[in-house]
């Protein structure tokens, strides 16, 4: 295994690091995998190094890089918006890797960087596949999108779960969030407005996939509220063809447990190999 | 790849690079000074496990801040961990403090440097502690909360563990060899219970003990067996938090524990 740093960008100040196919080249397919908030490039409990490391073993090329402002990269001096920010730069990653022969991408993130690789995929054709993990559409938090996905969870699981009970009564709640939520359910809040983050955030899905090349794949955290947050942004009508939906039972949102970061990535390398096929 | 290895942005100039150590390659990240000027090289030395994620932002900003001030600053992954080589983790304390002198030894050479000063966080301060031992080339050690207690830190991590399994609802005692996303084996917690902050054979002028009021018997114990080698201690208490307990994307940096460091590195050049 064969690791470099690499740096791209208009200043080539952005850095990551590439792991590169530790055997043949699997045709010109390669994995960027994005950060996941605050957490730099190693990714949450090192997941980003232990998934780019299996990759290489396939015979992918993988990335994982940082943000400008976050871990290793320093900020951008050219004051670019945040939320344009975590669209151009994958891009840039993908215009750098292109002059190394790779054409088709896979865009893994978890949590903020599934927003990205969703508005990337969006904004992108190369990219094929993006593998979005406990996705929220960060740009609508503590928005009627979030409080959906929060109704949702206290009226379909919560009630019903001994375990949430005994954290309500024991302090391990977030009181003023369940207050909020009720509070917006009371007020018709959480009801679907077609102009809502929520809506527009399903139409860029269909739009993407109508566009057809790029598949999505959500994996989700049973414990997670992205569960609630996807099966929302589903909605009624299904998941669309192109898309799929799966969830790891129990893992939470960062996959904390050992044996939930394996099975995390056993399942994002079954779905590269599929993609290699 | 990009052949060049420095890049300016926004005045920050960081160097990443691997190096070698022990036959394995370290992932480390040289902050250059800033305005060409050299005041000495700094390495950082990390914590571990779930406490190096949450603390990672932290130190890069005092990586930054100590460039700002005029020094070089490395930081770098033990083996193992972070970006350097090696996925199984299985590393044990005396390897990682091997790699310390590694990076002190890749720090000299790319810095030009005849002597550094070191700073560890928690087991990261443990493990420069040890590694300063017999030395003659440290112009000064800073040591951020290091584990001089090292079964209360065991306790601590697996009452944090347990705390985490009972909110997610997992079945107890069922995740005993792992904390917060990382293993903790048997083996790892025995070696960590060992840490008692012991220091022997110093050979530096000056030294920096940073502590919760939590940790204040143990630092004062270290204190004075620092002060029996004639090392001239500064023991400063603060209060702004554990960031090393921090949620992994809070990522707080605590403002004013960086600047005590960076002035007290500063106040020796």
């Amino acid at each position: 295994m064969q690791e470099e740093i690499m740096r791209f960008g208009p200043q080539a100040s952005i850095v990551g690091v590439f792991t590169r196919p530790s055997r043949e080249p699997a045709a010109d397919l390669a994995v960027i995998l994005l950060d996941a908030g605050l957490i730099h490039h190693v990714g949450p409990s090192r997941l980003h190094v232990r998934i780019a490391r299996a990759a290489a073993a396939q015979g992918l090329g993988a990335l994982r890089f940082d943000f400008s402002g976050v871990g290793d990269s320093p900020a951008r001096p050219d004051n670019l918006p945040i939320f344009q920010m975590v669209v151009a730069e994958p891009r840039e990653a993908m215009d750098a890797l292109a002059a190394f022969g790779y054409r088709r991408f896979v865009l893994l993130g978890i949590c903020s960087g599934a927003y990205s690789a969703f508005k990337v995929a969006c904004a992108d054709p190369r990219v094929v596949l993006a593998v979005l993990i406990n996705f929220q559409d960060v740009a609508t938090a503590g928005s009627s999108g979030e409080a959906t996905a929060w109704a949702k969870r206290y009226w379909s699981r919560s009630l019903f779960s001994p375990r949430a009970w005994r954290n309500l009564l024991t302090g391990r709640v977030d009181y003023a969030r369940l207050g909020r939520t009720l509070s917006a359910q009371l007020t018709g809040r959480t009801r679907e407005d077609p102009d809502s983050p929520l809506a527009q955030t399903r139409a860029e899905l269909r739009a993407l996939l109508e566009r057809r090349g790029t598949r999505v794949v959500f994996l989700v955290s049973g414990a997670d509220l992205s569960r609630d947050y996807v099966a929302a942004l589903i909605g009624s009508r299904g998941v669309p063809e192109g898309a799929s939906v799966e969830t790891l039972e129990q893992a939470d949102h960062l996959f904390t447990r050992r044996s939930d970061q394996d099975r995390l990535l056993e399942r994002v390398l079954a779905l590269l190999q599929a993609t290699l096929r | 790849m990009s052949a060049k290895p420095t890049a300016v942005a926004g005045g920050e100039v960081i160097e990443p690079t691997f190096f070698e150590s022990q036959g394995e390659r370290l992932y480390g990240c040289l902050h250059r000074p800033a305005g060409g000027r050299n005041l000495g090289s700094v390495v950082l030395c990390p914590p571990m496990g779930h406490e190096y994620t949450a603390s990672h932002r932290a130190l890069r900003q005092l990586a930054a801040q100590l460039a700002r001030a005029g020094h070089f600053a490395l930081r770098f992954d033990y083996s193992g961990t972070g970006d350097s080589s090696s996925d199984d983790e299985k590393r044990h304390l005396a390897h990682w403090r091997a790699d310390i002198d590694s990076a002190i030894a890749f720090c000299k050479r790319a810095t030009r440097a005849a002597a550094i000063t070191l700073i560890g966080a928690r087991v990261g301060g443990s493990l420069a502690l040890q590694a300063a031992a017999g030395r003659t080339d440290l112009r000064a050690l800073a040591l951020w909360s290091p584990v001089l207690a090292g079964r209360a830190l065991v306790e601590q991590w697996r009452a944090a563990q347990d705390e985490f399994a009972l909110r997610l609802g997992y079945p107890p005692n069922t995740l005993r060899e792992e904390v917060l996303g990382f293993p903790l084996e048997n083996w790892r917690a025995e070696e960590l219970a060992a840490l008692d902050g012991a220091a022997a054979d110093l050979r530096l002028p000056r030294a920096l003990l940073l502590h919760l009021p939590s940790e204040d018997p143990e630092a004062a114990a270290l204190e004075q067996r620092l002060q029996q080698m004639d090392v001239a201690v500064t023991r400063v208490s603060y209060d702004q938090g554990a960031v090393w307990r921090q949620e992994a994307l809070e990522a707080i940096v605590p403002a004013a524990v960086l600047r005590t460091l960076v002035d007290w590195v500063g106040a020796g050049t």
